[in-house]
């Protein structure tokens, strides 16, 4: 043999070594609309053997609480004149099936438990209504110590007499990174929790250009995890981002009607560049004395009070360089709060003493 | 010595002339006059009587306060608003008897207008104040309007109007066109609170085609208006009104603003009847039962994005032969995407994204296509009947 054809029969094993994963990958179908091998329900799809690497779900109604152990892609495809793959609650209701970091039980309708590899959610619309949950909140997408991404997927009417969560992204000891994007958020009493148990972060979450349509709130972030907020869009949320720990920051979000865009609780994320309108109440309300938190660049346009900060006697500067258009308001703060640096247009008060 | 002078002559000359245009310049951008007690200038207590103080103003830099008053603005200038102390508020508010007819819009209809720039040859740029027009008074049949440009070019950036309401024929902003063929720009408003119309841009007789013209082409007006209208933010609080309105014989840049309402029926996001050459780009609409209405071919409309509707996101009104409809987002409408309306569209209507919708296009006609994206959406698209 040839030196020459020798380094050529490497190269090629080299090239047939790296392409065997897709060669390789299992592709199953839910419904009919795809040829390959069906199966009627998404479960039983998980659930085969061997474990798929895909699974397509045709356009249509399937009435499961599903649960995801490996690592997969979970998709819904188009087929014919449609794109609609939905999972809707079974008709004896939705089961608990977890439980949640508070010691509390959910009803999940797809739960994505302790997964050693990623596992991608794509094109699926989840809907909770009809939940018939008592007693337990009932969740849209659980996603429990995994990594992974969900991407155009609808959380729908997850809300019951216990609260209810579209998306609850909970971290864990395998340290997971998340992240949501193109997603819509509708009608569910929070939209994305964010937590670990650990006050160190144990999670990375990105949640970016979202739509969270009328949610009492749209994200709640609690400690543990490390998260980055970017270019979502809030729809009359009561309150659009409740953040009370962890780190990061939550930048470019645009907010419409609602009583508040951010809620801020506790220390440590930073909010940035952000577009309120027509907040009920306030833009921004810092309810924390803040030494890491940065409130800058945000612009608030028509609102009763644009930045609330009678809780922090922190570094001041760590609120500064925001715009307000249109508010009686625009600081609430401790007389001597700085206020050059911010713009002001049409403003009543610029800076109104503390109560 | 005369050699010399004559060498210096031509310095001399240049100077000369550097230092009377120059002067001419300083004149001009120092010609100030205060309304309040704020600061230090030539001092007046109404925003009118500066306005008409001879020699006319370049600059009115107004004190924060609230003025009763009723305007009309005639001549170039800069009215602003400016922040003293602890307020950064210039509110022009109903005087007590309210607002008086004082114009005609649209042709032929009386108008109440609380800021009335009329037949301006020059500039009227208008800054940081806020038109309220709450207890306005306005007799029925009369239309309120907060900000009226009427046949005059100039720029209204960073002004509030409030509160036109008044018979359900109250607008925001209105800036009409005419034979000069002025150039406008609305950019950093907040107009909220009217019960008729947001933010107007139309020709000399008004939103004809949309009014119900007769058809005629006497009807056709003469003159146009060029407008950018950029980064306002526009919200009816009212049933059955539009936010912005691009009429005919006005040709159009509009981006970047944000359209809301909180689903009232019969509201309209847009309403473009424009000429071509007008693009709407880069807009958000929120919550209106319909997002933009395009009643007439020529206007292009790409890469907006439209939340939360009750109807239609885009409805075609007209034929198209040169108005491209293309990359624009619609998502969690109760409805449908964009409405087609059986009009002949060719290829212009294509890569529009349709998120989590019931109906992607509908009406579409006999031979539709067009690369889009489909998401979750229950029924990608269905034919004309």
């Amino acid at each position: 043999m040839s030196r020459l054809k020798f380094v050529l029969l490497v190269v090629s094993a080299c090239l047939l070594t790296v392409e065997a994963p897709v060669l390789h990958a299992t592709t199953y179908v839910v419904g009919t609309c795809k040829v390959g091998t069906q199966f009627t329900k998404i479960q039983d799809a998980l659930n085969a053997t061997p474990a798929p690497t895909i699974v397509e779900v045709c356009p249509g109604k399937y009435p499961e609480q599903v649960t995801i152990t490996r690592p997969v892609t979970l998709q819904g495809v188009p087929s014919g004149n449609s794109s609609y793959a939905t999972l809707v609650v079974p008709s004896s209701g939705l089961v608990n099936n977890a439980t949640l970091l508070d010691g509390g039980a959910a009803a999940v309708q797809i739960l994505v438990k302790n997964v050693d590899g990623t596992v991608v959610l794509t094109n699926l619309v989840v809907d909770a209504t009809n939940n018939s949950v008592s007693g337990a909140q009932v969740v849209g997408i659980l996603y429990m110590n995994t990594p992974g991404t969900i991407n155009h997927t609808v959380t729908f009417n997850d809300e019951n007499g216990e609260g209810g969560i579209g998306m609850y992204l909970e971290g864990g000891s395998a340290n997971p990174k998340v992240t949501v994007e193109n997603s819509t958020l509708d009608h569910d009493n929070v939209g994305i929790w964010v937590q670990s148990s650990s006050t160190s972060s144990e999670l990375t979450a990105t949640i970016q250009n979202n739509l969270f349509n009328l949610n009492p709130y749209g994200i709640q972030v609690f400690a543990g995890a490390t998260v980055t907020i970017s270019g979502n869009t809030f729809n009359n949320n009561v309150t659009g981002i409740y953040l009370d720990g962890s780190s990061g920051s939550a930048v470019n979000n645009t907010f419409v009607y609602g009583d508040f865009g951010f809620e801020l609780k506790g220390d440590g994320i930073s909010i940035k560049s952000n577009k309120i309108y027509n907040a009920a109440a306030t833009g921004i309300d810092v309810e924390t004395n803040i030494t890491k938190s940065v409130v800058t660049g945000n612009v608030v346009t028509t609102a009763p009070t644009g930045i609330e900060a009678c809780h922090t006697t922190g570094s001041p500067n760590m609120v500064h360089s925001n715009t307000f258009v249109d508010t009686a308001t625009a600081y609430e703060a401790e007389s001597g709060f700085p206020t050059t640096g911010s713009t002001y247009l049409g403003v009543t008060t610029i800076l109104q003493a503390c109560p | 010595m005369l050699r010399i002078l004559f060498k210096l002559m031509p310095a001399l000359l240049i100077s000369a002339f550097v230092f009377a245009f120059g002067a001419q310049e300083l004149h001009a951008t120092t010609l100030t006059y205060i309304v309040g007690t704020c600061k230090a200038g030539t001092q007046f207590t109404t925003i009118q009587a500066a306005l008409n103080k001879s020699p006319s103003a370049n600059v009115i830099e107004v004190c924060p306060g609230t003025y009763p008053e009723q305007l009309t603005i005639i001549n170039a200038v800069t009215l602003e608003g400016i922040a003293s102390g602890n307020s950064a508020q210039v509110r022009i508010t109903s005087p007590a008897g309210g607002l008086v007819t004082n114009a005609t819009i649209n042709g032929s209809d009386p108008a109440a207008v609380h800021v009335f720039v009329k037949n301006a040859t020059g500039a009227v740029n208008l800054t940081n104040l806020t038109v309220d027009s709450s207890n306005n008074k306005v007799m029925s049949f009369v239309f309120l309007v907060g900000v009226l440009y009427q046949h005059s070019p100039g720029t209204v950036n960073h002004v509030i109007a409030v509160h036109q309401q008044a018979n359900e024929l109250g607008y925001g902003i209105y800036m009409e066109g005419g034979s000069s063929n002025p150039s406008v720009t609305v950019e950093n408003c907040s107009v909220h609170d009217f019960d008729f119309g947001g933010i107007y841009v139309t020709g000399p007789l008004g939103p004809t085609d949309i009014a119900g013209s007769s058809g005629f082409t006497s009807d056709i007006p003469t003159g146009q208006i060029t407008a950018k209208v950029e980064n306002n933010f526009v919200n009816s609080a009212n049933e059955d009104t539009i936010n912005m309105l691009f009429g005919s014989s006005t040709v159009d840049t509009v981006t970047g603003n944000i359209s809301l309402n909180s689903g009232l029926l019969g509201t309209f996001g847009m309403t473009v009847d424009a000429n071509t050459g007008t693009v709407i780009s880069g807009n958000t609409i929120i919550g209106t039962q319909t997002g933009i209405s395009l009643e007439d071919d020529g206007p292009s409309l790409k890469s907006n994005k439209m939340y939360a509707l009750t109807g239609d996101g885009i409805f075609l009104n007209v034929n198209l032969k040169t108005s491209q409809i293309t990359g624009n987002t619609i998502q969690d409408t109760s409805f449908d995407g964009i409405d087609l309306n059986c009009k002949t569209v060719g290829t212009l209507v294509n890569s529009n994204t349709f998120d989590y919708l019931v109906f992607g296009y509908i009406l579409a006609p006999t031979g539709f296509a067009g690369s889009n994206t489909y998401i979750a959406t229950q029924i990608d698209f269905s034919a004309c009947p």
